[in-house]
């Protein structure tokens, strides 16, 4: 009996005190007024510069136009899937949502994004956007579904130590320069990078295989990435595993791949221009530390990959590209779009149109991690250190525009789950594989 | 006797062995997460791994602590976990009553058709609830709302498995019992509220302590239906791990809060619970 | 509902009960929450998606399609694959943990000292949430640092030396964490079933000389047996329907190696946001839960006649 008498106590205590904790929680932030916003950010409980940048975004908004917003946190791996169930579901949508230039495809084919070509291209900003960017907003016949915020590319990070030369430009000589390393020391890696699940197409692959002369889809949205240079970058791939210059932890499900480098057992690291903010803290081959301060300034410079390049222990290049052909680099623009259904799509365009105000696109762009979308902003001052002199030659020369899939997420999980089969079952047949999902993927089209 | 003094010494010798590896292996798990969550980030990533940590730190508490986990999360489960507990377990004894002492015109068809429910994947309804609560308005994470309606997407969801269970124990009270109260008197009410309930007291009890394990632990539901500070403890976890951040010993750390409180309710309901359990419910 | 009667001793009881206007509708009214809310959450929200199941989103419009989401589901390799995978997937889980469930149960059921000691550690597993049952699992065999990955490198060698990140080592892994969890459930109610055998039939049974395999399979299993096909019929829809711990351990990775189908519906019908697609899966799914069920139950009653 005595027993129950507690247990009934503590479940009464745990409801009520969850009720007033719930009640409390929801009297604070219930505005019903407020301008509905999803993004990636947690500005309610900020935990690095862009959740920060976010929270003073909003006290900024509030002050200079008395305008509330309310941001709802989704995280980045559902946020896109969620804002389009709820267009779907055609019930409450945000007035303006943080979206992912890649998905364009599937916003389009799902009818999320309403079309803002004509606003666009009625603003005063209109002109100063930086056209590789714009193109990540606009879909093949020519209509903008979303407005760019930032534009980014994926390259290479690395040790110095383990590259005093750099990291060899082609994947033969990267091959070679693994061997010799794996020699010397059995212990490290070449290489680590997101080489598993749908975000390794976008990472890494799909570099390759255009680096290589070849495409995953053509102009009608279909599949087309059963060809040579897919296979060539099959080959490279199955080479980086089978001799362990790459860590395991390459395959491995959510970001474990980034460990090794951070640590320095991996010589280099393939990942974004936006990759800097998380990796913190860094020690380098020969065990120098790097530990940054996340800061609201955002000073890339402060964190721990800005002292690591000071110090000259670590450096970036353009990844590594097929024998005799050109890197490449999957550029990627995050934006501000409008779902279809919005309340308040006055409110919606008011507050795009302050997001790109200079000053602002360059606080948004310097928080994320990546080159400004507006031309202006790229040329502050915050964009002029060396890494991001940099990064934009990367950008400038090598940026290759996002694969053409009609139904772009299917698309590049059959594709990233058929390399990964052929990497860790080597004796497949790689065409016959690369085929077999290819057909399954243009099956399923119409 | 087949049975010899020194093979019966062997058997306990033998069971002792098999079920001690097995509750080592039981625990094994939790506790390496136990001890992961006091080392910090260098100590976590050590090679070869060690089982303890080399010094006892608290950064990974450290960081749940200042996290929307125990600002929010924490609490939304435990107010939807038990309000959809206690209404589970109410709405199911009425309707387990019910099937356990009436016979009326399709009551078998109705009872089977509930337990039928039971083998819808809990995935087939997300759209369509999720469309539910959009019309209803109760997507937005701020008030009590979200978590109103969610609790009752896990009543209806636990309901046909806490009714079968429910009126098994039931089904095992004398009707005697009841006949006594009622010619005593009793309305049908009281009989229930006086007599049965009691007696049925351990079953109920099992039922609110799977049903709340059940709704603690639930993932995809929380994951759809639910956005910013409205969501749970297991879909928080899965923020921490998908977050670009690696860090096991927060997410250790993580994993402990979480498990505290149903390990906490089960420490105190266990007794009554197997009782229950091994009174031979589920029989058939 | 007009013909209600108590149940077996209609005629015993006074006359208030039966008959009396005030009750009559009683057991109407003690239904009708329980079935208001199951209407609304359960069966509305499951008709919705089969008629979701017949539509399909293409370039921003809504169509109805008929049956052509199934007929190319069918023909869709990936779908087959997810299908086979958790054919694996539920053999292993419902085989290891009924069969396991089932000794353990019976080593209990000796009733040595400590017994309720070990059902309690036994049992603590199960009130883990999946989710964070599979991050500590994946901690456990993450493939540098985790600790039991580094002690099958040592003592296990034959084992692999990188279960996560192969086919099948993934697959072996969310098997056994499933498994770690479930294991609770079949042991506690195995229990209670053999609680039920009276002692003496065990006994006489030894006395007849029969050896332990004889008796348990001769004696106490033909007793139990419906117990033991609830499990099997519960641990199939359970794994048939289980997404929690994959989705913690390997995301359905490496390569679709450890994606079920209830994970690809998930996949397809959450991640990628086709709904029809989706919910023909889910409809598929539900036909095989059901078909099983069937089946089991049918074995069931045939027994017991």
């Amino acid at each position: 009996m005595k027993t129950r008498k507690i247990t009934g106590f503590l479940l009464c205590l745990a409801l009520i005190a969850a009720l007033l904790f719930g009640a409390l929680s929801s009297t604070a932030t219930a505005q019903s007024g407020a301008l509905q916003l999803w993004t990636k950010f947690n500005d309610q409980n900020p935990q690095n510069t862009q959740d920060k940048w976010l929270a003073d975004v909003i006290a900024r908004y509030r002050a200079e136009f008395g305008i509330e917003v309310a941001n709802t946190f989704q995280p980045f791996d559902q946020i896109n899937a969620k804002l389009n169930v709820a267009v779907q579901a055609r019930g409450e949508v945000p007035d303006v949502s943080y979206v992912d230039s890649q998905q364009l495809g599937f916003f389009e084919q799902n009818g999320t994004l309403t079309d803002l070509t004509d606003w666009v291209k009625s603003r005063p900003w209109f002109a100063d956007v930086d056209p590789g960017a714009l193109a990540a907003c606009t879909t093949p016949d020519g209509r903008i579904l979303c407005v760019p915020a930032h534009a980014a590319v994926h390259f290479l990070y690395y040790w110095t130590d383990i590259y005093p030369d750099g990291v060899p430009a082609t994947t033969d000589e990267f091959l070679a320069k693994a061997a010799e390393l794996k020699a010397a020391n059995p212990n490290a890696f070449a290489f680590t990078g997101k080489l598993a699940e749908k975000i390794s197409v976008e990472r890494f692959y799909y570099n390759l295989i255009v680096s290589y002369g070849g495409q995953i889809a053509d102009s009608e949205g279909r599949a087309v990435w059963a060809n040579e240079a897919t296979l060539k970058t099959v080959e490279f791939a199955r080479a980086l595993f089978a001799n362990g210059y790459a860590a395991q932890e390459s395959l491995a499900p959510g970001f474990d791949n980034e460990q090794p480098f951070m640590r320095g057992e991996a010589g280099a690291f393939v990942a974004g221009s936006y990759s800097y903010v998380y990796l913190t803290p860094i020690t380098a081959p020969d065990g120098t530390e790097f530990k940054g301060e996340i800061t609201g300034t955002f000073d890339p410079e402060a964190l721990s990959v800005g002292a690591a390049l000071k110090a000259g222990k670590l450096s970036i290049a353009p990844q590594f590209a097929a024998p005799g052909g050109k890197p490449a680099s999957l550029i990627v623009a995050s934006g501000w779009g409008i779902p279809v259904g919005a309340q308040n799509v006055e409110a919606a365009q008011a507050f795009i149109d302050f997001q790109m105000t200079t000053a602002e696109n360059v606080a948004y762009s310097a928080a994320y991690g990546a080159l400004p979308a507006l031309i202006s902003a790229a040329a502050a001052e915050e964009f002029q250190t060396p890494y991001w002199v940099a990064v934009a030659e990367i950008q400038r020369e090598y940026a290759t525009p996002s694969p053409t899939l009609a139904d772009y997420d299917k698309g590049i999980t059959l594709l990233g789950d058929a390399i990964v089969r052929l990497i860790t079952n080597p004796s497949l047949d790689i065409m016959a594989t690369l085929q077999a999902a290819q057909d399954e993927y243009n099956a399923g089209l119409d | 006797m087949v049975t010899s003094k020194t093979t019966r010494r062997f058997d306990q010798i033998s069971t002792h062995f098999v079920l001690g590896l097995f509750a080592l292996l039981a625990l094994f798990p939790i506790a390496y997460t136990l001890m992961t969550s006091f080392k910090s980030q260098d100590e976590v990533l050590t090679r070869p791994p060690t089982f303890f940590p080399p010094t006892w730190r608290f950064d990974g508490y450290e960081t749940v602590f200042n996290s929307d986990m125990t600002r929010y999360y924490l609490w939304n489960s435990l107010f939807n976990s038990t309000t959809a507990s206690l209404v589970v377990v109410t709405l199911a004894s009425l309707a387990s009553y019910t099937f356990s002492r009436y016979r009326f015109r399709g009551s078998r068809t109705l009872e089977l058709a509930i337990l039928a429910l039971m083998m819808i994947p809990g995935l087939t309804n997300l759209v369509p609830l999720y469309r539910i609560a959009s019309d209803l308005g109760v997507l937005r994470p701020q008030g009590i709302n979200a978590h109103l309606f969610i609790s009752a997407v896990y009543t209806a969801g636990g309901l046909p498995f806490a009714i079968w269970i429910i009126k098994s124990f039931f089904d095992n009270i004398p009707i005697e019992l009841e006949e006594a109260a009622l010619i005593d008197g009793c309305t049908p009410i009281q009989a229930l509220i006086r007599v049965v309930m009691p007696l049925a007291a351990p079953g109920l009890m099992a039922a609110f302590l799977l049903m709340f394990v059940d709704t603690w632990n639930e993932f995809l539901a929380a994951l759809v239906l639910l956005n910013g500070t409205a969501r749970t403890v297991t879909v928080g976890l899965y923020d921490f791990q998908s977050s670009f951040e690696i860090a096991y010993h927060v997410w250790t750390a993580a994993c402990i809060v979480i498990m505290l409180p149903v390990l906490l309710l089960f420490a105190l309901l266990r007794k009554r619970f197997f009782e229950a359990m091994l009174q031979g419910a589920l029989k058939g | 509902m007009t013909n209600l009667s108590w149940r077996a001793k209609a005629d015993a009881l006074p006359h208030t009960f039966s008959s009396g206007r005030n009750y009559r509708w009683l057991p109407l009214w003690f239904l009708l929450p329980s079935i208001v809310v199951l209407l609304a959450l359960q069966v509305y929200p499951t008709l919705y998606s089969v008629y979701l199941s017949t539509t399909r989103v293409r370039r921003g419009e809504f169509l109805h399609v008929g049956l052509a989401n199934f007929e190319r589901l069918l023909q869709t390799p990936s779908f087959w694959e997810s299908l086979r995978v958790s054919l694996t997937y539920s053999l292993a889980y419902i085989t290891l943990t009924v069969s396991i469930g089932l000794m353990l149960a019976l080593l209990l059921n000796r009733r040595f000292k400590f017994t309720g000691v070990y059902l309690v550690i036994i049992f603590i597993p199960w009130v883990i949430s999946e989710v964070v049952a599979g991050t500590m699992w994946r901690w456990l065999f993450q493939p540098t640092y985790g600790l039991a990955q580094a002690w099958i490198n040592t003592y296990l060698p034959f084992l692999g030396e990188q279960l996560y990140t192969t086919s099948s080592g993934a697959l072996a892994i969310v098997i056994a964490a499933a498994v770690w969890r479930g294991l609770a459930f079949t042991t506690l109610l195995s229990l209670g079933a053999l609680q039920t055998v009276p002692q003496e039939i065990i006994e006489s049974a030894s006395l007849d000389g029969a050896n332990r395999f004889q008796r348990f399979f001769g004696v106490i299993l033909p007793q139990i047996r419906s117990t033991v096909l609830v499990m099997v019929l519960l641990t199939s829809i359970q794994s048939i329907n289980s997404v929690g711990l994959i989705f913690s351990i390997t995301r359905g990775g490496p390569g679709g190696a450890t994606r079920t189908a209830a994970y690809y519906l998930l996949q397809i019908g959450w991640e990628q946001g086709d709904f029809g697609t989706g919910a023909a899966v889910s409809v598929i799914l539900f036909l095989i839960n059901m078909s099983l069920t069937i089946l089991y139950l049918s074995i069931i009653g045939r027994r017991r006649d």
